[in-house]
């Protein structure tokens, strides 16, 4: 799982100076969340361009509404993806696709041959079932296991209780288990082995 | 007895704490054991992030210089918001 982490102290700081006008503030807090802000939109939308482009829509409306946050229980990174939530949502809205790829396999198509090795696919295919998944489903796999939040940080981001997150993680990792059985890969996805 | 949720949810934390120790874990939620098994294994997949993930470094940099350069006019407290 990833690991994000959050650190709500020291961001507390940096917020309150950033909104006071302190620039290198705003850069440092960019510095710590750029990359886990960009993977989350990237896991979402599986386009490279498109999560540059999201990305830097959500710290620009960050930017713009930095006076206004308050940490109120919500973690800095918490309130970043939520913003971040937002954007893929109205995205999709506007393209009229709830079932993500625009691009599905854009960037594969760049890359050597000698690298799409049988577990590659196998990745690929996790991560394409990943993004079948309805809208909740899919935010709590990817709020838990690419940004490595908390199940708190998870029900803050998402608005939901803890218990209903929960209960969302396993039938969204069911609902996988399921699609990958479909296709092909039920028993042999990666990370097979151990337990049995 | 634990729910399926909670069962996963425990496992899910043991798995992150020490993966080594997982099958112990598994132990602990008999019951739930066959289903909880394929699960933990594919949560262990999803680790591994998918290729493109990770943000060019040109991007990075490019997007600070902007987001720096804009750091005056577009900091408002009246702005919009997440939340």
């Amino acid at each position: 799982m990833a690991k994000t982490g959050l650190q709500p102290t020291k961001d507390q700081s940096l917020v309150s100076r950033a909104s006071g006008g302190d620039r290198e503030a705003f850069g440092e807090l960019y510095d710590r969340y750029v990359t886990p802000v960009y993977r989350h939109m990237y896991c979402i939308v599986n386009d490279r361009q498109l999560a540059e482009d999201l990305t830097a829509q959500a710290f620009l409306q960050a930017l713009q509404a930095i006076g206004r946050y308050e940490e109120r229980g919500l973690p800095f990174l918490a309130w970043l993806l939520r913003i971040a939530r937002n954007l893929a949502i109205n995205h999709w809205r506007v393209q009229g696709n709830h079932n993500s790829s625009r691009n599905d396999g854009s960037d594969r198509a760049s890359l050597s041959p000698e690298l799409f090795c049988e577990a590659k696919l196998r990745e690929e295919e996790v991560w394409r079932a990943v993004r079948s998944l309805g809208g909740d489903q899919r935010q709590v796999i990817i709020l838990r296991f690419v940004d490595g939040l908390s199940y708190p940080e998870v029900a803050q981001v998402l608005a939901k209780s803890i218990g209903a997150v929960r209960v969302i993680q396993y039938r969204a990792l069911s609902a996988l288990r399921r699609a990958l059985e479909d296709g092909d890969l039920g028993h042999n996805f990666p990370g097979s082995g151990g337990l049995s | 007895m634990a729910t399926i949720f909670l069962a996963l949810a425990d496992c899910l934390d043991a798995l992150e704490r020490d993966p080594e120790r997982l099958e112990a874990y598994v132990a602990k939620h008999l019951e739930h054991k066959e289903e909880l098994a394929p699960l933990l294994r594919l949560a262990a997949a999803l680790g591994r992030l998918p290729e493109g993930a990770v943000p060019r470094d040109d991007f990075v940099r490019d997007l600070k210089s902007r987001l720096l350069k804009e750091f005056p006019a577009k900091t408002d407290a009246r702005g919009g918001d997440g939340q």
